[in-house]
């Protein structure tokens, strides 16, 4: 484990970013990490974009991500993909991102083109980096989007030092009943 | 014990820690979260949604003239709502301790204005906390109750969005049991005549002068020595960005309290470097100070005024570059502005409105502020909670003093909470100087925007028990407004036919528009009044769709568009069946599944 490990989190205001980013720092905490974050409130939540820091390590003092320096990006959406991808992907970091596309309204209304899978790979070529897609179908329920995607980080060890026994510790604290459940099966195979 | 918090958590706890009894707060982004985490302490502290912050304010104002530890929260532009009382406070003192939160917005993520609201505590001549990180966040209410008390003071802390919304690890302590202490009777101190109060104010500035001496003394003003090149100074979480820029290679005094400063360290410090920059975010405060002990400093010259100072500002600031970010090609990013939720009440309701013409409307702060922009383009102006009425009653009284041939009408639109904040004031005044306004309420049951507070007509409080549900038709009457409906604003037609009813009035009307939030829990009564509320959907007859994009015109994030088909689709995950979109469509091929 490095003495810092940067994760920006980009997605659409009701995509489950806050709990996604929970998530994170919790499993780093059940894997004896330390870790910080911050997350968007307010207005931006309807709708906007919105964006989540998680730093681990020792060798952090806030809790924001520098501009061009995250280690991994993960995004819930593909435009915003794109632009935090742009903006804080560093030099050799990884791209996750989950294949699903709300289109902003200036693409619904014809006034910009739609972003495609192949402006996600050459956001993370053009900083050196790798692209990670996580299908749509990963997530059996549009309310598992970030589960999946926790599920993907985990299971491929993207964030060195978490596992999916951290992600599963994690999700135990936030949830429970049948939502744990069905959450906890996307952490398995 | 280590717990991880946010700031918000933290004051929360520091709060209880402390042995508050009593606090209350009107929601407001970044603060929202203090007084929902308080509530979760029920028992140890009873707390309560205040309908304003003024009211907030005066009510732990006056639980902590009965003898308990009180704690007020609101954002920045909350305090000057609160400010009345405030300014008077701190010449009557208090008995139990007494603590009011100001959440900041420096980058303004969720507010109107940027205000530095440390400038309140010169101003109002009362102590102020600066915490940066969730750890001081609980450490510095602590001990603001204690100098509140020790001085007889109100005590300001001063938080900012990141430090609101940060979270981080926490040491957590007990709870003090402190008890209520004894009211005594005492007019020349609580009762603000002008003959007390001249000799109040007496008391203030000596209160000050004791207070200068414990800013020189607090452990919460101190020094980081890393040699004497360089030197930061900074308070608030602007020294936690500073720390990820200069690392190691300045020395730091990081101020904690700062009003009155700590005159004597920040000489000292300066003093002791060669080079002195001041970060701090918004107004030069501290960099004023520096100035006037007669250092040079690197302060605003080089950092912005404007928005928050994270570290990469504070490193484009001081070396003219950020880390190595490829220049964005804009054409790929797409902005993606805040929009009405599917099946938004207000989307029906600002549909229609947006199609009227010779209308001025007058918007207020909440979801439906929202309004204003494309695809509806339905608000003309928007400065402040509550001013949606009264400022629609003035404009109204000016066009009617035109000799036009067909006057502009005023249509003031606000939401149920912020109706509840300052609007009813509002009304009182257009019921009794009898301008032709058209009012409309926007009642979705809750306060949206804050994440869903209950209020005065949700029909439960914060702590869950059951409250009466304010009865808007009543109020308006009791206003002395006698045009008044109550519509469902998914209908599209009502809504039109409404607005057409109310607009041909030659006196002032109140229309009601009630649906409950899309994302709202209901209650029993909500299921019972909103039956079958979101529960279906619709879809599009791609036979029948010819392209034409009407429903685009909806602003629904659930519609999409196949440019390569050039049909209109909704995503079934995003629809909850408000069926504005079926009702735009010309050729009725959106239809219910």
């Amino acid at each position: 484990m490095t003495d810092r490990f940067d994760i920006y989190i980009a997605g659409v205001g009701g995509q489950g970013i806050g709990l996604l980013s929970e998530a994170l720092i919790r499993a780093a905490d059940a894997a004896g990490l330390p870790a910080r974050g911050c997350d968007t409130h307010g207005l931006a939540q309807r709708g906007g974009s919105v964006a989540s820091h998680v730093r681990i390590g020792s060798r952090c003092h806030s809790a924001l991500v520098s501009e061009a320096s995250a280690d991994l990006v993960v995004a819930l959406e593909i435009h915003e993909a794109v632009s935090a991808g742009r903006a804080y992907l560093k030099e050799g970091g990884t791209l996750v991102w989950f294949d699903a596309s709300w289109q902003p309204l200036a693409v619904r209304l014809g006034e910009e083109g739609p972003a495609a899978a192949s402006d996600v790979a050459e956001v993370a070529a053009l900083r050196r980096g790798r692209a990670v897609r996580v299908p749509a179908d990963s997530a059996p329920d549009p309310r598992m989007q970030n589960t999946a995607v926790l599920s993907a980080i985990c299971r491929q060890g993207l964030v060195p030092g978490l596992g999916p026994e951290h992600a599963r510790a994690a999700l135990s604290d936030l949830m429970a009943g049948p939502a744990l459940e069905a959450n906890l099966r996307l952490l398995e195979d | 014990m280590k717990k991880l918090m946010t700031g918000n958590e933290a004051v929360a706890r520091g709060a209880w820690e402390a042995g508050a009894k009593y606090a209350s707060a009107y929601p407001g982004t970044p603060s929202t979260e203090i007084l929902e985490t308080i509530a979760e302490y029920k028992g140890d502290i009873k707390a309560e949604w205040g309908v304003n912050e003024k009211v907030a304010f005066e009510s732990a104002m006056g639980a902590a003239f009965a003898g308990a530890r009180s704690l007020a929260a609101m954002k920045h532009v909350g305090l000057n709502v609160a400010a009345d009382p405030l300014f008077s406070m701190a010449y009557t003192g208090t008995n139990g301790g007494f603590v009011v939160i100001t959440a900041d917005e420096p980058g303004q993520h969720s507010s109107q204005n940027e205000q530095d609201n440390r400038n309140y505590a010169p101003f109002a001549k009362v102590p102020l906390f600066e915490p940066g990180d969730s750890q001081e966040c609980r450490d510095m209410v602590k001990e603001a109750f204690k100098v509140s008390e020790d001085y007889d003071v109100p005590v300001l802390v001063r938080l900012t969005t990141r430090t609101s919304h940060s979270k981080g690890i926490v040491e957590c302590g007990d709870r003090e049991e402190v008890g209520i202490r004894e009211y005594r009777k005492d007019a020349a101190k609580y009762v603000s005549v002008p003959a007390h109060a001249r000799a109040r104010r007496l008391v203030v500035e000596d209160r000050m002068r004791r207070l200068a001496d414990y800013a020189e003394a607090s452990p919460l003003n101190y020094v980081e020595d890393n040699g004497s090149e360089v030197g930061v100074i900074a308070s608030g979480t602007a020294f936690f960005f500073a720390k990820e820029v200069f690392g190691a290679d300045a020395s730091y005094l990081k101020l904690g309290f700062t009003n009155p400063m700590p005159v004597r360290k920040i000489r000292d410090f300066c003093g002791s470097v060669k080079k002195i920059y001041v970060i701090e975010e918004n107004d030069p405060i501290i960099e004023t100070q520096v100035r006037l002990l007669g250092f040079d400093c690197q302060g605003k010259n080089l950092f912005p005024f404007c928005g928050e100072l994270t570290s990469d500002i504070i490193r484009r600031s001081v070396s003219g570059s950020c880390f190595d970010a490829p220049e964005a090609d804009p054409a790929k990013v797409v902005a993606r502005p805040p929009t009405l939720c599917a099946g938004c009440p207000h989307r029906g309701f600002f549909y229609e409105l947006g199609r009227r013409r010779n209308v001025m409307v007058s918007g207020d702060i909440g979801c439906y502020t929202l309004g204003f922009a494309e695809p509806y383009n339905a608000m003309d102006t928007c400065v402040c909670m509550g001013a949606s009425i009264s400022a629609g009653h003035g404009a109204q009284q000016v066009f009617d003093m035109r000799k036009d041939e067909k006057p502009r009408r005023v249509v003031s639109v606000l939401g149920d909470s912020t109706f509840f904040h300052t609007g009813i004031n509002s009304l009182l005044m257009v019921g009794y100087n009898r301008s032709r306004t058209v009012n409309v309420i926007l009642d979705n049951r809750i306060t949206g925007m804050t994440g869903h507070q209950q209020n005065p007509g949700s029909g439960y409080t914060l702590g869950g028990d059951r409250a009466p549900d304010l009865d808007f038709e009543a109020l308006a009457r009791a206003c002395g407004i006698t045009r008044v409906r109550t519509i469902d604003p998914n209908d599209l037609k009502l809504v039109k036919e409404t607005l057409d009813w109310a607009l041909a009035l030659d006196e002032p009307s109140v229309i009601v528009t009630r649906w409950p939030c899309a994302l709202k829990r209901f209650s029993p009564e909500d299921k019972a009044e909103f039956k079958g509320a979101f529960q279906s959907r619709y879809r599009v007859d791609r036979d029948l769709c010819i392209g034409c994009k009407a429903c685009l015109r909806s602003g629904c994030p659930a519609i999409a568009f196949d440019f390569a088909g050039k049909k209109s689709g909704i995503d079934p995950d995003q629809c909850v069946g408000c069926g504005v979109c079926a009702q735009i469509c010309p050729k009725s091929a959106i239809v219910r599944e």
